[in-house]
């Protein structure tokens, strides 16, 4: 059987997901190719989580274009989209006063890409008042009060909900094989884990498998080479240590070691940069060091002791080292949207819409629908809740008197509802819930959740997985004394 | 505030049903006190109840029993007994005037305590926290995580089976995983001795040929899915891998024994100095903390080895907390007990030197022929072997106390007799 619609879109990170939910705005059948269990969990997952204020991305790339206009349209989306996300404003700071001019450079740069309020500031009581347990070396910084942080999975998560809710499909552990491309409408065929979908036009989003996925049409413009960048993540306990996003001045490749709050509180330092032949994101003992000690140069007197983990993420580098947005010359009505690196998450809003018009443009008929709801509700999160709310919440609900997740205090009813709202792993939930963030590390929790979901899923706890059908918990029953 | 929030007043509540809150709370309700035991599960009895291995009760009972038949010895009086029971109840705040919000399975409840012992135990460190580097596949857990799916959901969550870390739990969980038909490949200990009890290492990893690798640790972990391996590695004396001496081992489970941390929110929540070294509150004799009619008591003030000496534990802080709800207080402690030459840490931190009293302690570093003695008295204690895998316990009896009248510190030290 094949499955037709207007538009199929691959992959479901931020940049699919923001594109499906924009498409469901319009009158138009949209389905979502993922390779994956679940949304968000390519590069979207492990990052920075910055939404960045736009200055770092030289005047005249398409990373500088979509930069500051994806920044201003954060607002809306957090609120419409009831995520997580702080505007609390960006530091790069030198402890050079000679290399002023770096950062007056950044500022110029800013300027040219529409960035508003950027400032320097030397004055040291100032640069205490904005982040007081900076390293006293710090001469002077750029403060860009339009940066902010944001939980990017639990933004893919909202986009996902939001457009399903709008009717667009997602089809899951979809991994697209081959793609035929004729000249008649429907131009395209998908083959997908087995399955047949076809589509008029097509958006590869696929993250760093984009190239490859653009090869699958003929196109071979561009390559994507993964380049890894590890992270710790600090206990939540020392939240309010640190309080903007601190970059130390940007190198050729990255923007250097950050040490940031997280959006969901926390402080996470990272990333480096390494570039690999194949995606992975194993975490090495020498990169973990480089990070710390680059944290440290930032804030020497950070307590290092609460470090709780750390993961590392992946960056989908084009060639070209520019985002590649458009159509491909190799076929018509298949749009890349590749080699999203940072500043990715921040530009999807921008990107997002501006796919969307090039649809438009090469003839897609978009007529709003009327129906459209751009407003999506989370689930009630136990921890934020005041003991008004907590009880109005518990009286209601049996299962919100169950905690199960203790350390981040996450009851057993918003476990239930990640899982209707489409968890189907233990990390799944995790990302919708927080619960295995905490202290323990899911020491505590892990085997009630395996009893939940396999318990609402339907299945044996030996087919519940952590993130994939390989990720199995439980190999077999115990022999109960027999 | 709420609709129907109910509010009630307490003797002594404890929190925590393991077996140190229920001999607070045992004790509490024998002494006459109205007595709350508040615990999160849906039965009492802790991390016993996943401990279906016998060893308990030498020390108390002069007998071997399981975890479960331990803990039975407790539930079943304290059914017989007075005290309210409350299961499947959580904290939700806790505050130093000793009043709290509890969530219950009917809803909120408030209560007001006269006095609080918060028995709230201990957590597994997890790998995050020894910062273990690789891929975060499935199988890497706790060790006591892995007991509790064997023992308690009647699952095996690997067949070939690598430890780190030699603590207690890891080595019973070895011979248990052994027992169900597992490989148990290798236990790792970064320590050059292992910090598990003795008799654990015989009867769990010698007695069924497990390797145990000293001064080794693991420094990778492969497989983006589930666990397909992990790389052990020699370290050196100040515990630094060993460039060289990786050796890669093929298998599905890497369990974690890597120590336990005291569950010290609530002590941080009402203002309880914590020490540093035991990361549980600072206290006294009576296992009274810095905020007046807050106790701790067994693995939530430190890590201990024996349920034996927890249950002891949980007894003295429920008189203690009967004392102090009966009077509004308790003798002043304000002799400092101090860790002195190769003591890592003593517990209590002060004593008021009036009443007989008993301290628990861990040494640095291993020593045969040992002498324990508090300096400047004639007070000492001789043991052939102290290792830090191993609690001391010594009791200072009454007709010693006099030795103590002059002193405002009491220094705990281990030296060679000979």
């Amino acid at each position: 059987m094949t499955q037709k619609y207007d538009v199929l879109v691959i992959g479901a990170g931020v940049i699919g997901s923001g594109i499906a939910r924009e498409l469901s705005r319009y009158d138009l059948e949209v389905g979502v190719l993922e390779k994956k269990p679940d949304v968000g969990w390519g590069t979207t997952k492990a990052n920075s989580g910055i939404v960045h204020a736009g200055y770092d991305a030289k005047p005249g790339t398409v990373k500088a274009s979509f930069s500051a206009p994806g920044n201003k349209k954060y607002d809306e989306w957090a609120e419409q989209l009831s995520v997580p996300f702080k505007r609390m404003g960006s530091f790069v700071s030198t402890k050079d006063g000679s290399r002023i001019g770096k950062l007056e450079k950044l500022l110029e740069q800013g300027d040219k890409n529409g960035v508003e309020e950027l400032e320097i500031i030397t004055d040291r009581e100032r640069i205490e008042e904005l982040e007081p347990n900076i390293t006293e070396d710090v001469e002077a910084v750029l403060y860009a009060p339009d940066a902010g942080v944001v939980a990017p999975y639990k933004l893919t998560i909202a986009l996902f909900e939001n457009a399903r809710s709008n009717g667009v499909d997602f089809h899951f552990n979809s991994p697209v094989e081959e793609i035929d491309n004729r000249s008649e409408d429907p131009n395209f065929t998908v083959q997908a884990d087995g399955a047949s979908f076809e589509g008029s036009y097509v958006i590869n989003a696929a993250g760093v498998y984009s190239d490859e996925v653009a090869g699958m049409v003929g196109d071979d413009s561009f390559s994507i080479s993964p380049a890894r960048g590890e992270y710790h993540l600090l206990d939540s306990e020392i939240e309010g240590y640190v309080r903007r996003i601190n970059f130390p001045l940007p190198s050729k490749e990255s923007k250097g070691i950050l040490v940031t709050p997280a959006a969901e509180g926390s402080i996470i330092f990272g990333p480096n940069h390494q570039p690999l032949e194949e995606p992975s994101v194993a975490t090495t003992k020498s990169g973990l060091d480089q990070v710390l000690n680059g944290a440290m140069k930032l804030f020497p007197d950070i307590d290092t002791g609460k470090i709780r983990t750390n993961f590392a993420g992946l960056r989908a580098k084009a060639g070209s080292d520019d985002f590649v947005i458009g159509e491909s010359d190799a076929a018509d009505n298949f749009i890349n949207v590749a080699g999203i690196q940072s500043p990715g998450l921040t530009a999807a809003p921008a990107i997002s819409e501006h796919v969307v018009e090039l649809l438009g443009k090469n003839g897609l008929e978009l007529t709003e629908d009327p129906e459209f709801d751009p407003n999506r509700e989370p689930i009630p999160k136990f921890a934020d809740m005041d003991m008004e709310e907590v009880a109005q919440y518990t009286d209601k609900y049996q299962a919100a008197r169950d905690i199960v997740c203790r350390c981040e205090e996450v009851t057993r009813a918003e476990i239930e509802e990640a899982i209707d709202r489409g968890a189907t792993t233990l990390d799944g939930i995790k990302f919708r819930t927080r619960s295995r963030m905490g202290s323990c590390q899911g020491g505590f929790c892990t085997p009630r959740l395996i009893e939940i979901l396999s318990d609402k899923l339907g299945v044996s706890p030996k087919e519940v997985t952590k993130k994939n059908d390989e990720s199995y918990l439980l190999v077999e029953e115990t022999k109960k004394g027999e | 505030m709420n609709l129907k929030t109910k509010s009630i007043k307490k003797d002594i509540v404890v929190v925590g049903g393991g077996p140190a809150g229920m001999a607070a709370g045992l004790r509490g309700a024998e002494e006459g006190a109205d007595v709350m035991i508040v615990e999160r599960e849906i039965e009492l009895g802790g991390i016993l109840n996943q401990c279906i291995h016998n060893g308990f009760g030498v020390e108390i009972y002069g007998e071997e029993l399981t975890g479960p038949e331990y803990a039975e010895r407790f539930t079943s009086q304290i059914g017989d007994s007075s005290v309210d029971v409350r299961l499947n109840t959580f904290v939700l705040s806790m505050r130093p005037d000793k009043s709290m919000t509890l969530l219950t399975p009917d809803g909120l409840l408030e209560v007001q305590a006269e006095a609080v012992v918060l028995a709230t135990g201990a957590r597994e460190r997890s790998r995050g926290e020894i910062q273990i580097p690789g891929d975060r596949p499935a199988g890497v857990m706790p060790a006591g995580t892995a007991q509790e799916l064997i023992n308690k959901k009647g699952f095996l969550p690997g067949k070939k089976v690598f430890v780190l870390g030699s603590g207690d739990i890891g080595l019973i969980i070895s011979r248990r995983l052994t027992w169900e038909g597992a490989e148990v490949a290798g236990v790792a200990e970064i320590m050059d001795y292992p910090t598990g009890l003795n008799r654990n290492v015989v009867q769990c990893l010698h007695d069924y040929d497990i390797p145990l690798h000293l001064s080794h640790t693991v420094t990778d972990i492969y497989g983006s899915n589930r666990l397909e391996g992990i790389e052990l590695t020699r370290v050196d004396e100040d515990l630094q891998p060993v460039e060289g001496t990786e050796k890669d081992i093929d298998v599905d489970l890497l369990l974690l024994s890597v120590g336990l941390v005291p569950e010290n929110d609530f002590f941080k929540e009402t203002g309880v100095t914590l020490s540093q070294k035991t990361r549980g509150p600072v206290v006294d004799e009576w296992f009274q903390t810095d905020v007046p009619g807050i106790f701790g008591c067994g693995n939530s003030v430190h890590v201990e080895d024996l349920v034996d000496w927890v249950t002891m534990d949980g007894f003295r802080a429920g008189d203690g907390a009967v004392a102090y709800a009966g009077n509004g207080s308790l003798p002043e402690s304000e002799k400092e007990v101090v860790a002195g030459e190769n003591v890592n840490y003593v517990v209590p931190h002060k004593v008021s030197g009036e009443d007989e009293f008993r301290f628990a302690f861990r040494v640095e570093e291993p020593m045969e022929n040992a002498d324990i003695s508090i300096k400047d008295t004639d007070i000492s204690f001789f043991e052939q072997i102290v290792t830090p895998g191993e609690m001391e316990v010594k009791d200072v009896e009454e007709e010693d106390l006099s030795e103590l009248e002059d002193l405002d510190e009491l220094e705990v030290e281990v030296t060679r007799r000979f």
